[in-house]
């Protein structure tokens, strides 16, 4: 008998539909996938099974559980979700309570199970902490270890669901791939159904066996695993697939060009000592790093959460300041927030967050001619042409400058951040993880978009990524960065094919195994 | 958290010596010569020099204001001008007043705005919301002044339960030096209250939305208890900020009320020693006020840190 049984549910926020008729029966022991872009209605999917849909929501159809309809009753529903549905989500930084240790709230999960043989040191233990974690609180832990904790919370009540929302998509490579092996170690030894939800085809097929695609709000289709991968049915599914897969667009020829950006011996140091505290050594974000770029080159710096590799491009872009060594470019030297003003234009800088990069209250066009502040001799005329070139060139209508940020999907919004960067007609774009905070399909269009612009207006980028396949797919050359240090680099091909350093292999290492 | 205070400590000390400083240096500026008021204006150029000899006027302003601050360390906060008392008595029979009365109205202010504040966020939408956040609006527009007066029309002359005005020395009766409190205290706790209402449940609705609030509830508990158990804490912290300036506004802020029921407060004090000129008075009332505000945001910012994890280690 199915543990989860859905017929025909819609959901609607306002009279308009986000998910129609969708029926779904998910069996005991299964592993179950659900994939599809943002807006597909998964999530909701989830939400509609745990009874947490928000309050704008109106749900019609039928859910149930283990043969019986989810109870309408709010406090029959929480005990539901108590003592026989985990729930994992999405945000690691906002879904732990900032004020109460970790430990405690791990607790208060196992009293609401009223579970009284399972402790909260066995459960980190479980997922892999130290049980001094406890008394942590949750600041005080990085995004992998505060999923883990969400993992140990869901856990608490040995249930017989476990549904986890997009769980490691805020999380680097490595963290990423650690997270899912848990998720399915734990699967397994316990027995347990678990429910997956995704925008990557590749990890819904690393831990699932059956997988429903969603799109906008429909069913496209429900397959196991192996069939989606070797002979999709639907053309949607096959091109959800196919987006895994990073075409090369690189490799140039450098070897008549000159040198742009030089980079020599630079150091950012963050002083730790306190009025009061004890002399502490200083945390070395960047240390001692020096290489150079070639005009027309696509360079990447690769590395785990918190290596100094936005640091880094924080001061080549003059946004901070090195405390040692200096910079070069076009044999002007700066040191960081020194860089001069009639320099400033020739460096531009992609943020990753497409949502939070643009001020909401401004139209497009503002923002957009924002940057055109370092060069006061243009024209008003010269101004809106450079606008309109601009947004043209990222593939989108120029009559969108009078719109606002809300109006558009996080791919387009990437498009007009990219947009934004080539206003002022820069030479170096430094691109910091540029792809990461979108869905997997929407991904290839706007790397696609990269390289184009790249050979149309000659252009350098700096990719700051822990993306090892975008970066093979886009970069003539790779350094890896650990703890502030570069301790690789070289061509993607031939660093890919035979990494030295330990940091290099354990990122090869914990990519995800490919479809195709 | 122990340096965390000691961080707090240190700003408030040198909160008090610029404020000081400042107090000091305004009032040496201001025109009029402290001796020939105090003599009148038939005094003679001698009795003047003579006196301003006696109150070390003719100090260097360094030397004067460090005696200033070692004497009021010392509990010398000098005599009045006008009335011929020592400054320190002058307020603390004052303090007696306004003490109890502040604490009082904080206490109310508190009781009856934040449950209703929770009670109005844990039916945000409905008509119970709607209801109280109207009333609460009422509350914050109409002056603590008018509502004194509707309960002294109630209670005082209608009911004849308290006292219309003036008070009784705790000494001689402290019942009826509490009865005396009574409604002025109420006026004054009314608008607090509305205003704690009204920030209460804005933070509250804040903190709804979060996501720490769906975990809870995916752990297994009601709305209403993930709301209860995390939102609350969380939601605490903007009202320790309103809480804090609240304080700080009734020590100083009560002379209204304190005319209305004829209380002789701090507020009259001071009202009547700018009118007088008695500038020995205003200087140390004034310190002494800004004493009671910067020792209510070192005991916020204390509270913070005991609420919030992140503050007291980043100790910022």
């Amino acid at each position: 008998m199915s543990l989860v049984e859905i017929e025909n549910l819609t959901i609607r926020f306002g009279g308009r539909p986000a998910l129609s008729g969708l029926s779904l029966a998910i069996a005991r022991g299964e592993r179950f996938g659900i994939v599809g872009e943002s807006g597909s209605g998964k999530s909701l999917t989830a939400l509609a099974i745990t009874g947490l849909l928000p309050d704008a929501a109106e749900a019609t159809g039928v859910i149930r559980f283990d043969g019986k309809l989810l109870p309408t009753d709010e406090r029959a529903m929480a005990a539901l979700r108590g003592h026989r549905i985990g729930i994992v989500f999405q945000e690691p930084m906002t879904a732990l309570n900032p004020l109460m240790r970790v430990g405690a709230q791990i607790d208060e999960a196992l009293d609401l199970a009223d579970s009284s043989t399972r402790e909260v040191a066995a459960l980190l233990q479980e997922v892999g902490l130290d049980s001094s974690h406890a008394i942590r609180f949750p600041h005080q832990l990085s995004g992998g270890q505060r999923q883990r904790v969400m993992i140990a919370m869901a856990l608490a009540s040995d249930p017989d669901l476990i549904i986890a929302d997009e769980p490691t998509s805020a999380l680097d490579v490595i963290t990423q791939r650690r997270v899912l092996d848990l998720i399915a170690e734990i699967c397994d030894r316990r027995q347990m159904t678990l429910i997956f939800i995704s925008h990557d085809m590749r990890a819904v097929a690393a831990l699932c066996n059956r997988v429903a695609v969603l799109k906008a709000g429909e069913l496209v289709e429900t397959v196991p695993t192996e069939d989606v991968l070797r002979r999709p049915k639907a053309a949607y599914t096959q091109a959800l697939v196919d987006a895994t897969q990073m075409a090369p667009r690189a490799n140039h020829d450098l070897s008549d060009q000159d040198l742009l950006l030089s980079v020599e011996g630079v150091t950012r140091a963050y002083s730790r000592n306190g009025l009061f505290s004890r002399r502490q050594p200083p945390l070395m974000a960047v240390n001692d790093v020096s290489f150079d770029v070639t005009r027309g080159e696509v360079l990447a710096l690769v590395g785990p959460s918190g290596c100094g590799k936005t640091t880094l491009a924080r001061v080549i872009a003059g946004l901070d300041s090195a405390t040692s060594g200096t910079m070069t470019i076009d044999s002007t030297p700066y040191h960081g927030a020194d860089l001069p003003r009639e320099k400033r234009g020739d460096i531009s800088l992609v943020f990753q967050d497409p949502f939070g990069s643009f001020n909401p209250r401004l139209t497009i066009g503002k923002s957009l001619a924002e940057p055109l502040r370092l060069l006061p001799k243009l024209s008003p005329l010269d101004r809106e042409q450079r606008l309109i070139e601009a947004i043209e060139s990222v593939g989108l209508d120029a009559s969108m400058l009078t719109r606002y940020p809300h109006e558009f999907s996080g791919g387009q919004r990437q498009r007009l951040a990219i947009a934004r960067a080539l206003v002022t007609r820069p030479r170096l774009v430094v691109l910091d993880e540029p792809v990461s905070a979108l869905d997997v399909s929407v991904r290839g269009a706007v790397l696609d978009l990269l390289a184009r612009l790249q050979s149309q207006f000659g252009l350098t980028y700096l990719i700051i990524s822990h993306d090892l396949d975008m970066v093979a797919a886009m970069a003539d050359r790779v350094m890896v960065m650990e703890a502030g240090r570069i301790v690789e680099a070289g061509s993607p091909k031939t660093l890919f094919a035979d990494p030295r350093h330990s940091l290099t292999k354990a990122l090869m290492a914990a990519r995800l195994p490919d479809l195709v | 958290m122990t340096l965390y205070i000691l961080r707090r400590l240190a700003g408030f000390l040198v909160t008090l010596l610029i404020a000081a400083a400042v107090i000091f240096l305004l009032l040496d500026l201001l025109p009029g010569d402290p001796a020939r008021f105090i003599l009148g204006i038939n005094a003679t150029p001698e009795s003047v020099a003579a006196l301003r000899l006696q109150m070390g006027l003719d100090d260097p302003a360094i030397l004067r204001f460090g005696n200033w601050l070692l004497g009021m360390f010392r509990g010398d906060f000098g005599m009045s001008q006008t009335q011929k008392l020592p400054v320190a008595d002058l307020i603390a029979a004052r303090m007696a007043v306004t003490l109890p009365l502040t604490l009082f109205a904080m206490v109310v202010s508190i009781v009856i705005g934040l449950p209703l504040g929770i009670l109005a966020a844990m039916h945000r939408g409905k008509p119970l919301d709607t209801i109280l956040m109207v009333i609460a609006q009422a509350g914050v527009a109409v002056p603590n002044f008018w509502f004194g007066m509707l309960l002294t029309l109630l209670f005082a002359v209608i009911l004849r339960w308290l006292p219309t005005g003036g008070f009784t020395p705790w000494h001689e009766n402290p019942i009826a030096a509490f009865r005396g409190l009574l409604l002025p205290g109420l006026a004054l706790a009314l608008p607090q209250a509305a205003i704690l209402a009204r920030v209460m449940r804005t933070a509250l609705v804040d903190v709804s939305t979060q996501d720490f609030i769906r975990t809870a509830r995916a752990k297994g508990m009601t709305f209403g208890q993930a709301m209860w158990r995390h939102g609350v804490r969380n939601a605490f912290l903007p009202v320790l900020t309103i809480l804090g300036l609240q304080f700080a506004f009734l020590i100083a802020g009560t002379i209204i009320v304190e005319n209305v029921f004829f209380l002789p407060g701090l507020g009259r004090l001071i009202a009547t020693a700018v009118t007088e000129r008695d500038l020995v008075l205003v200087r140390s009332a004034t310190i002494i006020l800004v004493l009671a505000v910067s020792a209510t945001m070192l005991i916020v910012d204390i509270a913070y840190g005991f609420v919030d994890p992140r503050l007291r280690e980043r100790g910022a």
